[in-house]
């Protein structure tokens, strides 16, 4: 459901539960991504932050935390199947005109003049959305095996996939971040999507994922603007 | 869209059940690291009771070769006292001790999986420091320098 507190139309362009399990899953991610760069730079044995602020040592920490991780993304799966098949498809999709979305994004990014695409998510997030998946399913596969294997030749593999995977991800959710944040003029607003009860402004919707936005008005106009539907909510204006 | 729903129940099961397995199998070998047979680690220098000034040498005799975390074999966690959580990484069969407060110090040693779990082989040494960084008013040992 929407809420408009102020005059300014707003948008639910996530579930609630949607919006707790990215949250879930980021806290979980950032821990380990700080705890595995600590161990990766050769401070093991030293405490980080973390591991004196909870009193457990980062490798447990770090272990602890891929667990959970590990958990969250099976809940996930199992109890959003619905949510994740949709993130999927509208992850794969590639509509015509894509490729004019990138060409006029990085001049986007500054002016929010975005070539209109008809997706969920915009052609540079689907991209982001599969990498992040596929990554973060390759750090939780290997990192059970690390902590199940102990040692020995396999662990050896593992290690050397798990620390690539750390290589790569690093910089698409850095990407990810400075994106979602809203700090880039283009994206300014964006993370109300995800966050502080998901109040997106609809002038926002509009600018970054007009095609949604249409499809969403329009579902909700014919299901006579009163309940809520599995993606999101009801735009107000 | 109902087979879709229904494909990914399947697929959901399975990681569950997945993740379970990896877990059971976690909490049943987590311990043995791979190898088989009991493992032991002993310290030969510095012996016990010894009177030692800093940077001393340890010299810990281990059951199974010791080696780098990337390389898959184990390694021994040194640390003193109740700071189990401050500890210095051994790779091989010799270290130096160059960082630790004069009195009487428990030396921990403590043989480790590559993922860092404990191999399930101990010991400990009592040792007196003489000199270094001057009695420590709280008994406790002040962090070693790992040389980083
Ligand atoms: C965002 C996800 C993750 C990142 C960025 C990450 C990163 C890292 C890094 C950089 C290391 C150190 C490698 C080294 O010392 O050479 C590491 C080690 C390890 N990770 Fe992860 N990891 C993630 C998820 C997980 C998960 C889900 C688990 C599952 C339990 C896990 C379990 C382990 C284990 C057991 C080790 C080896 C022991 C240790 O050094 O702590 N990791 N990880």
């Amino acid at each position: 459901m929407t809420a408009t507190r102020s005059a300014t139309p707003v948008v639910e362009r996530y579930s609630r539960a949607v919006r707790w399990f990215h949250a879930a899953t980021y806290v979980t991610v950032l821990v380990l991504l700080g705890t595995g760069w600590w161990l990766l730079t050769g401070h093991e044995g030293r405490p980080s932050p973390a591991a004196r602020l909870t009193g457990v040592s980062d490798v447990a920490l770090h272990t602890y935390v891929g667990w959970a991780l590990t958990v969250i993304a099976a809940l996930g799966v199992t109890f959003g199947a619905r949510a994740a098949a949709t993130f999927l498809r509208e992850s794969v999709r590639y509509d015509r005109g894509d490729l004019r979305w990138f060409v006029r994004w990085p001049a986007a990014l500054a002016t929010g003049r975005f070539t209109r695409h008809e997706g969920h998510f915009d052609p540079g997030q689907r991209i982001a959305n599969l990498a992040l998946v596929g990554l973060l399913a390759t750090l939780v596969g290997t990192g059970t095996g690390l902590a199940v294997v102990a040692g020995g030749a396999s662990y050896v593999w593992l290690l050397r996939l798990h620390t690539w995977a750390t290589y790569v991800i690093t910089p698409v959710l850095l990407g990810h971040i400075l994106i979602a944040a809203g700090v880039l003029p283009g994206y300014r607003g964006v993370a109300q999507a995800m966050h502080l009860g998901g109040r997106l402004r609809v002038a926002v919707a509009q600018r970054v994922w007009p095609g949604w936005l249409e499809r969403h008005a329009s579902r909700v106009t014919a299901a006579a603007g009163s309940v809520s539907e599995p993606t999101g909510g009801t735009p107000h204006g | 869209m109902r087979k879709t729903v229904k494909t990914w129940r399947y697929v959901a099961g399975a990681a569950v059940g997945l993740a379970l397995a990896l877990g059971l199998t976690a909490c049943g070998g987590g311990q043995s690291g791979g190898s088989s047979g009991a493992m032991s680690v002993s310290v030969s220098e510095p012996t016990a009771g010894s009177t030692v000034a800093l940077p001393f040498s340890v010299r810990v005799d281990s059951s199974v070769p010791l080696g780098a975390t990337s390389t898959g074999r184990h390694h021994v966690h040194i640390w003193f006292d109740g700071n189990a959580d401050n500890y210095q990484v051994v790779e091989s069969d010799t270290t130096q001790i160059t960082d630790l407060a004069a009195g009487q110090h428990t030396m921990h040693v403590s043989l480790r999986n590559a993922n860092h779990s404990a191999a399930g082989a101990e010991t400990e040494v009592s040792i007196t420091v003489t000199g270094g960084a001057g009695p420590n008013p709280t008994g406790s040992a002040a962090p070693p320098d790992y040389g980083y």
